[in-house]
């Protein structure tokens, strides 16, 4: 145990060296540009810019081909909040909860201050995130593998139970939007016995309902859709306070919530299949469950900008700890990167970092500059990037309107998913016109597969047997605190409403 | 009082309406398979049955604030929900050029906006820079049309 600080020092070192290379900072560069504007433009995410730049890496040092590569998928995962601030359209959907507390706070011309706050917060969570898969990898591993199935849907459940959290005025629409989203999840073929499920005859929704047409739809569809009505500009105010430099440094005037959401993203991001975005809205919901003013939330709380951004960062870089030891991904982005690992003839697992410790560790060290380069570009950006919400919305409407649907199709090439951006769309703004959370039914969309899947899977595993099942000792903790999170926001709501 | 509240009982009914033949679903399927689909929309249909009956008798939980009366409220409404819809249709009908230059030079001038050169110019700029981003540097394909590909079908033919 003593020779692991100093082995660790002479990795890194290792890693410093393989990083600092000019090819290297040259085509992280080149990822962080491209990312960045990949970010901002909705459905047109680091995955599908990963997946067309994976074919042009085969001739390129397997290094600065992974380290492009996720300069991308770091640089577009943190641009993707500037959309979600300055015009409340997620350019990612790990951005989405980003939407809640940076929109109102570009409404009231703080959207410089937002941007700050994002760019501190994702830095934060990047690094944090990073230097957490360098000195946890082993015992985080052990964890991991102890994961079964029913443990899975039990992380489910809890991450479901959240959205009680969320909807904490009107719980009993969270809890009938969020059955929505899981219901939208069942939308495809079943994954117990391969058939087609309320596809209703049509050919495009045996494929299953995807979370572009679903997020666009519900707020940036909507998002337009109210500009019509109130022909207002993003910022009210017509004209933008504060600094992005002053947002940066307001980020680390809240310790807690830093770090706090960025341990919720390391821990969410080790777990293969559940991802950033569902970390990110854990993290918001932990920031205003635990605030002593909650109703702060959602009119543009600085906490509730850093807790989405600090664990979706965090998550992103911490799923590359199944994904680099396991071979398990643990989000689409993570399955590139080890797609772009297997065509330069590497395999993920222990051999992979006692046989190339340069290119694991120039990996990891590359990532931390890479979150340097983006906070740098972001800062020198921003200017920029915030005018927008300036712009009349006679102008800004259509504009978003063609380059949401042209996003929209552009994922899939398919007219359908249009068609369903737009019904989401008209459904997001009658939702919110009649106070309903919207959030809820993205997370039971984004987790309703995960638990479908692993509890048939926990079920099969026991033989049939719910109860055996469920009393694992894992699965019974998380679904105990599932429970008293939902009785605790119940009763909490029921007070409320005596008071 | 009671007209007031009817779109918000007809929304929440829709949503009843849902989850209900989610539950009716999950119940009727075969084996297991239905398990998980019958006890979400058996939860989610219970909490909508609630939920409808707060929308009914006018419980303000969670009920978003009443917007202020606009004497153009209704040809805004209806622009709102009207435009997305037609744009939606037209790029099917006509493709993505042709519907997009439509929208970002009709939606403006109905809102009251009216100043070509600027209306031009935003209009060519969106679509130059939607085409180098998804088809020249993407090289991504945008819907034709079912006109166009009429007319591409036909010229194919002869």
């Amino acid at each position: 145990m003593r020779g692991m600080p100093i082995e660790m020092v002479d990795n890194l070192l290792i890693g410093l060296r393989a990083a600092l290379e000019w090819n290297q900072l040259l085509f992280m560069l080149l990822g962080t540009i491209g990312g960045m504007w990949v970010g901002v433009i909705p459905g047109l995410g680091p995955i599908t810019a990963m997946a067309l730049l994976i074919p042009f890496t085969f001739t390129m040092e397997p290094l600065a081909a992974l380290l492009m590569l996720a300069s991308i998928s770091a640089a577009a995962n943190c641009s993707g909040s500037f959309t979600s601030i300055l015009l409340n359209v997620p350019g990612e959907t790990t951005a989405a909860a980003t939407c809640f507390d940076g929109y109102p706070m570009a409404r009231q011309g703080r959207a410089r201050v937002a941007i700050g706050l994002s760019i501190g917060a994702s830095l934060f969570g990047a690094v944090a995130g990073m230097l957490a898969v360098m000195l946890l990898t082993a015992p985080l591993l052990t964890l991991a593998k102890a994961f079964s199935p029913a443990e899975y849907f039990a992380l489910a459940m809890l991450g479901l139970a959240v959205v009680a959290v969320l909807s904490r005025e009107a719980p009993v629409k969270g809890v009938m939007m969020a059955a929505l989203g899981l219901c939208l999840s069942f939308v495809g073929v079943d994954s117990v016995m391969g058939e087609a499920r309320f596809a209703f005859g049509i050919l495009e929704l045996q494929s299953g309902i995807g979370l572009v047409p679903v997020t666009v739809g519900l707020f940036a569809v909507s998002e337009i859709i109210g500009w019509i009505v109130t022909r207002e500009a993003v910022s009210r105010m017509g004209s933008l306070s504060g600094s992005v430099w002053a947002g940066l440094v307001d980020t680390f005037r809240y310790p807690v919530a830093l770090v706090r959401s960025t341990l919720i993203g390391i821990g969410i991001g080790i777990t293969p299949g559940v991802g950033a975005v569902a970390a990110s809205f854990l993290a918001y919901a932990v920031e205003k469950r635990s605030a002593a003013d909650p109703s702060r939330f959602g009119q543009g709380a600085p906490e509730g900008v850093i807790a989405p951004e600090a664990a979706n960062n965090s998550a992103v870089c911490a799923s590359l700890v199944p994904a680099l030891t396991l071979g398990i991904p643990g989000g689409a982005t993570s399955a590139l990167l080890l797609v772009a690992l297997t065509v330069h003839g590497l395999r993920p697992g222990t051999m992979l970092f006692s046989s190339q410790p340069e290119l694991i560790w120039g990996f990891f060290v590359g990532l931390i500059i890479g979150a340097f380069l983006f906070a740098i570009m972001g800062l020198l950006m921003t200017n920029l990037f915030a005018r927008v919400t300036l712009v009349r919305a006679e102008i800004l409407a259509p504009v978003f309107l063609v380059v949401s649907f042209a996003g929209v199709f552009a994922q899939d090439q398919r007219l359908f998913d249009v068609f369903l951006a737009l019904g989401f769309g008209i459904f997001g703004y009658l939702a919110r016109r009649f106070g309903y959370p919207v959030v809820p039914l993205v997370i039971g969309l984004v987790l309703g597969t995960l638990a479908e899947t692993s509890f048939h899977q926990g079920l099969t595993i026991a033989g049939g047997d719910l109860l055996a099942m469920l009393m694992r000792p894992g699965t019974a903790g998380l679904l105990g605190a599932a429970v008293l999170l939902l009785a605790w926001t119940f009763a909490g709501s029921l007070r409320g409403r005596g008071a | 009082m009671i007209r007031a509240r009817l779109p918000g009982v007809a929304f929440a009914v829709l949503l009843l309406g849902v989850l209900g033949y989610v539950a009716q679903s999950g119940l009727r399927a075969r084996g297991l398979a239905g398990a998980f689909p019958a006890v979400v929309g058996l939860v989610g249909g219970l909490a909508a049955l609630v939920n409808l009956v707060q929308a009914a008798r006018g419980s303000r939980a969670g009920m978003a604030e009443p917007t202020a009366e606009d004497p153009d409220a209704a040809w805004l409404a209806g622009l709102s929900i009207g435009v997305p819809i037609a744009y939606a249709v037209l790029l099917w009908l006509a493709g993505f050029w042709v519907a997009s230059g439509v929208v970002l030079l009709a939606l403006p001038w109905l809102l009251g906006y009216r100043r070509p050169l600027v209306l031009l110019a935003v209009a060519a700029g969106t679509l130059l820079a939607v085409d180098v981003v998804f088809v020249e540097i993407f090289a991504m394909r945008l819907p034709q049309g079912l006109i166009m590909e009429r007319i591409i079908d036909a010229r194919d033919a002869d």
